[in-house]
């Protein structure tokens, strides 16, 4: 009967927005008024000494790709997976030994060892007996709490980045080993596929100035605007407006009320507040002082200007109810009756994997065709983590294990990662791998989420010529990307109750959005924001940035 | 005829305050005698005793952190003590109390309107002589209580939604659209209505039972005494079914400060909290979701008590009306 | 069954009243069968028809099992309801158990301590611990990925209890007066007068508790670290939120597309047959005039 009682209700994976908010939902903890004890960071978090330097890169060996990335985050092409590539690990990689982790899973449990033909390899090939403990992301907060108070994590523990982990500083120094003397530098170029992995990644790994995880790297952008092109082309419009005006004008020429088909099914603030140049979060100014991205002059305007095409209509009619079924939406996207949707990065593999879809991507205006921006994403997706231990052997088949499972695009050991066994998981058509139904089911052990460097591009099976139009997107893209300087800063008040704060704001967009408040309500939301903790949360990444110099 | 006198409910003769009855023996019966002769029924309650002991009363104990903010890694021990603070975050939050309102209107419209649904039902099928015809009803009536709420959201925005069956039918007609799904003002309703869509068929399951426990020669001497239809079920059904109806009634009361935490979740953004934020969804948004882990057991706590009081008041209204409700005086 | 026929001094019914009861019950059964047939009919559906319908439809213009063999091909499903029917079955006799005794157990009034147990019984349901604290009791107890720790820790509930002992307590004091003067123990009265007159409620009861134990999935989910062995539900779940994620989560080569909405409702499907098939057992025990002619008043 009470609330947190046993049969907790089912849908946490309403926690789940939009990509860019996904990145913002980083924090957990404490109670409201706990500020006594919590404000300004008490504890050895806010007086970590500088950083140990940053694992040194190793650009890794790569066969060639199609189409050629780039270190600022263009991601690589390959047409299908190279045959050819190299062998990254030479010496055996574990002691036969069991190896306990925990992964955070999208899918459905892998099949069992006795049946599951890629498991076997990988226990083969990594000389180990791996033993995933998965637990579904939308219950994650429910788990991992219960696991750390019965002090039941095993060995290696990887949380996604977006996961609210409470006090993780702390929770890190307590429980999870210094990976630092192991890392830093050119200590790294002993597990050199770790050392492939880059700046922006590495960042992700530090907790109070010391590397306590390895990261998996992400995209740099967040979420993409989706856009159906044969329906666009249909209604004769352009599906890359470059300005304000050509937007709405796209929105306006795709909808027809009485053919069902309209131009959104689901919020596009985030691109509406790129458009119209409202920072990543946060903005650090000259004198050190933070500033929140809702203190923007474009914000407000950006909701209102939201909200005008919501009343316009061309919004589709269940889109208040739709925010929360994503099968609804995505099912009228593909059937044509939506032409754009806003959607998370892994939304494009989803998208990419449809053969006969016709879909392309919206590059980011600026409302006056100006210079647009683009708001950059955390730069990876999770950190892998070792319970606490002085055994330098154990430290040292922890990181080799992970060398081995985050060998790059092409390499041999990331073939048998991607594809597993020959004949049941996937097969050889003119040298192209396909993966079985099977092979995809088994792959769901979890391991692909827990360490990598730079993700590339490769659909063989998808939509032809789609890798393509994401590289020509994010070729536009990645130039204009704007950081959040706050993003690898620990403040304990954005810990403790930043995601309810947040919230409150999401609230208040929306209700602005359907037009149920008008757009001033937006500026005494922030300022309840900001007295409730926003002005607090600024204030300790003024000092956490001061510190970490 | 008296009410009473129908009930197959006999009470044991001058039931109340004096307990004289043949089965229930005068206090004075010396404590280990009354052991011996208990002693079987001691023995039959000591699972749920044990049962209770370990996975509600001594984890129980762990609300201290209601008073806590706690923290899981550091543990009962190492988190700090916070005193009153997490109850009065919440009483100083203008947000609760608007929550609280949600949640009593709710709970009431639910009482209202979706209480007696069952009861009626079940009284209706009760009165279908054809058996195949109620044996099919009785086998499907309870099949949307398994579907989702996701899904039972899903389909109703599909009929009465923005572009749902209705509207569609009116737009293409020329007629002006309504949302039912994004309107504040209704919302309480489409609740409420979900709710019966989906759990009335569930809930005359239990009416059903009570139906089947009234002793048939109730019937045969009401019709012996010239009693129609709806003489017989104001005198014979009603009254036989009036004590498991008080009780589900009292345990509902019981169970006032939770409603549907899911069934609102999914559909809290379409009309906004002010009209869908009730307790359960406050909670969530201002503590779990921050991993506030004292204020959500605070928030427990609260709600307890609340329910305490509304189960005692109920309880006492029972017996004022002569019912036993869930506990005796 | 002949009671479910008219008793003959019921008389005859005019035929008004038969055609609109008819009406009703034909009203009240659409009413509940349309979501299932939605679900039903979606599961058989072919991916581009669903997307046109918007995600669910009522009636499918071509038939496909796809998703059905796709759910049985190289999952866990099969194994997932073994392990869920075993649990159902062994939780419900467990949980019947320990209710039904305590019921009767608590039904007398004025037995030693009875007041005091009824209110220990009572408080748990308007109080319940909090998630943490009842993990901590089950790792104590070395119930942690085990079975025991889906069955034990939720087996009583004050709701069950309450409801089986409100029908015990209204069963006739004289059949109990007249037992007991034939020299009847508890646990004889309990088994051949209570037993048999609270078959009724015993059946709704064990229903109730069969359904929790077949839907739980957050005991698994908390308890269980091993995924061989979920339960169906927790299996099913695992499905359906491949479908709704619209975060970060990376795209890897190759990946597994999110399965159709057809696929989610097979499950769906898979998941409620096995406990409609409980309910017509229930229904023998549902059949009125259990009391008949058992007292005379």
């Amino acid at each position: 009967m009470t609330f947190q009682s046993f049969g907790k209700p089912l849908s946490r994976r309403t926690m789940l927005k939009g990509a860019g908010l996904g990145a913002a939902l980083v924090t957990f903890g404490g109670p409201l008024a706990a500020c006594g004890s919590g404000s300004g960071g008490s504890g050895s978090t806010s007086t970590a000494a500088k950083a140990v330097p940053i694992p040194t890169y190793v650009p890794p060996v790569k066969p060639k790709p199609l189409l050629e990335g780039n270190a600022q985050g263009l991601m690589d092409v390959y047409a299908s997976f190279p045959m050819d590539g190299p062998k990254t690990v030479n010496e055996p990689v574990g002691d036969g030994g069991e190896f306990n982790v925990m992964i955070m899973t999208y899918g459905q449990p892998a099949p069992p060892l006795q049946e599951n033909a890629y498991w076997q390899l990988l226990n083969k090939e990594l000389n180990l007996q791996v033993k995933p403990v998965q637990v579904p992301f939308d219950s994650f907060d429910q788990k991992f709490p219960a696991m750390v108070a019965g002090d039941d994590l095993p060995e290696v523990v990887s949380v996604p980045l977006y996961q609210n982990i409470s006090r993780l500083p702390q929770l890190a120094e307590a429980q999870f080993t210094d990976l630092s003397e192991y890392l830093s530098g050119d200590a790294v170029k002993k597990y050199p596929n770790l050392a492939g992995i880059q700046e922006a990644a590495w960042l992700n790994g530090y907790l109070n100035g010391r590397i306590y995880g390895v990261p998996k790297s992400d995209p740099v952008y967040t979420a993409q605007m989706y856009t159906k092109t044969d329906v666009i082309q249909a209604a004769g419009a352009n599906p890359q407006p470059k300005n304000l005006a050509e937007f709405k004008e796209l929105a306006k020429a795709v909808t027809n009320a009485k053919a069902g088909v309209y131009a959104f099914g689901n919020s596009i603030s985030e691109l509406m507040q790129m458009s119209f140049g409202v920072p990543n979060k946060w903005t650090r100014n000259s004198d050190g002082t933070f500033t929140s991205a809702y203190e923007h002059a474009g914000f407000v305007a950006a909701i209102a200007e939201m909200a005008g095409m919501y009343k316009a209509g061309y919004f589709h009619p269940d889109t208040p109810t739709m925010m929360k079924n994503k099968v609804q939406r995505d099912a009228l996207f593909r059937s044509g009756k939506l032409a754009m949707a806003m959607d998370g990065t892994r939304a494009f593999g989803i998208v990419a994997d449809e053969k006969d879809l016709v879909v392309g991507m919206m590059v980011p205006f600026e409302k006056d065709g100006g210079k647009a921006l683009y708001w950059q994403g955390g730069g990876a997706y999770a950190m892998t983590m070792l319970k606490k231990t002085s055994d330098k052997k154990k430290v040292d088949r922890f990181l080799r294990v992970l060398n081995y499972v985050a060998a790059p695009f092409g390499s041999k050991e990331s073939f048998v990662m991607s594809y597993g066994a020959d004949g049941s998981d996937y097969t050889m058509k003119k040298n192209v791998a396909t993966l079985t139904v099977r092979g995809q089911r088994e792959q769901d052990l979890g391991l692909a989420y827990i360490v990598g460097g730079p993700q590339v591009l490769c659909d063989p099976q998808g939509a032809p010529g789609i890798d393509q139009a994401n590289y020509e997107w994010q070729k536009q893209v990645v130039p204009t990307i704007l950081a959040n300087p706050a993003a690898h800063l620990y403040s304990q008040t954005q810990n403790t109750k930043g995601t309810s704060l947040e919230q409150q704001m999401q609230d208040a967009i929306t209700s602005v959005f359907l037009g149920r408040d008008p757009a001033s309500s937006l500026t005494s939301a922030v300022q309840k924001w900001k007295q409730n903790g926003g002005d607090q949360i600024a204030k300790e990444y003024a000092e956490a940035a001061a510190k970490a110099g | 005829m008296a009410v009473n006198q129908a009930s197959p409910r006999v009470k044991p003769p001058h039931a109340g305050k004096l307990q004289t009855s043949g089965e229930t023996p005068p206090r004075k019966m010396p404590f280990l005698a009354k052991l011996w002769r208990d002693s079987p029924l001691l023995v039959m309650v000591a699972p749920t005793v044990i049962v209770l002991l370990l996975f509600t009363y001594i984890p129980l104990l762990g609300s201290v952190i209601a008073f806590m903010d706690y923290v899981p890694f550091l543990g009962f021990t190492g988190s700090d003590w916070v005193g009153w603070d997490n109850f009065t975050s919440l009483f100083q939050d203008q947000a609760f109390w608007h929550a609280l309102w949600n949640t009593l209107q709710i709970t009431f419209l639910q009482l209202l309107l979706y209480f007696p649904i069952p009861v009626l039902l079940a009284v209706f099928l009760n009165t279908v002589a054809m058996p195949l015809a109620k044996k099919f009803v009785q086998s499907v009536i309870y099949l949307p209580h398994f579907l989702s709420w996701v899904i039972i959201v899903a389909l109703f925005q599909q009929i009465a939604g923005g572009a749902g069956v209705v509207n569609r039918f009116l737009i293409t007609h020329g007629l002006s659209p309504f949302d039912v799904m994004s309107d504040p003002g209704t919302f309480k309703l489409l609740l409420t209505t979900q709710a019966i869509w989906k759990d009335a068929g569930w809930g005359t399951i239990i009416f059903l039972a009570a139906i089947a426990a009234i002793d048939q020669g109730l019937y045969e001497s009401a019709v012996i005494d010239g009693a129609g239809a709806w003489r017989r079920f104001w005198h014979v059904t009603l009254p036989g079914m009036r004590p498991i109806i008080i009780l589900l009634l009292i345990l509902r009361l019981g169970d006032s400060l939770t409603v549907g935490f899911e069934q609102i979740l999914l559909q809290r953004d379409a009309v906004g909290p002010g009209a869908a934020e009730v307790l359960d969804t406050y909670v969530y948004y201002n503590g779990v979701i921050d991993g506030s882990w004292g204020t959500a057991t605070a928030a427990g706590l609260l709600k307890g008590i609340v329910s305490l009081l509304l189960v005692l008041v109920a309880n006492k209204l029972a017996h004022r009306l002569g019912e036993e409700g869930v506990y005796q005086r | 069954m002949t009671s479910v026929n008219r008793p003959v001094w019921l008389g005859k019914p005019k035929p008004v009243a038969i055609a609109l009861k008819g009406l009703a019950l034909i009203l009240i059964s659409a009413v509940v069968i349309f979501p299932f047939l939605v679900v039903v009919s979606t599961s058989v559906a072919t991916k581009k028809e669903i997307d046109a319908n918007g995600g669910y439809l009522i009636w499918p213009a071509q038939i496909s099992f796809e998703a059905y063999r796709q759910i049985f091909d190289g999952t866990q499903v099969t194994r997932s309801i073994v392990i869920s029917v075993g649990v159902t079955v062994v939780g419900t006799a467990f949980s019947l158990f320990c209710t039904v005794l305590a019921a009767y157990g608590l039904s007398r009034k004025g037995s030693l301590f009875q007041r005091g147990l009824l209110t220990f019984v009572l408080i748990t349901l308007l109080f319940g611990p909090g998630m943490i604290p009842v993990y901590l009791m089950v790792k104590q107890l070395g119930m942690l990925n085990t079975y025991w720790a889906l069955i034990i820790p939720g087996a009583v509930s004050a709701f069950n209890i309450v409801i089986i002992r409100g029908f015990i307590q209204g069963i006739p004091q004289e059949l109990f007066d007249a037992a007991r003067m034939d020299g009847a123990g508890e646990w004889r009265i309990l088994w051949s007068i209570v037993l048999p007159l609270s078959r009724a409620v015993v059946a709704v009861v064990g229903l109730f508790l069969a359904v929790g134990y077949w839907n739980n999935y957050f005991g698994p989910l908390l308890y269980l670290n091993d995924t061989e062995m979920w339960p169906l539900q927790l299996v099913m779940r695992s499905f359906v939120l491949e479908n709704n994620i619209t975060t970060t989560a990376t795209h890897i080569p190759g990946q597994i597309a999110p399965p159709a909405q057809s696929i989610q409702m097979a499950l769906v499907v898979i998941a409620t047959i096995p406990i409609l098939c409980v309910y017509p057992f229930l229904t023998k025990h549902m059949s009125k005039g259990m009391l008949t002619g058992a007292i005379k008043g």
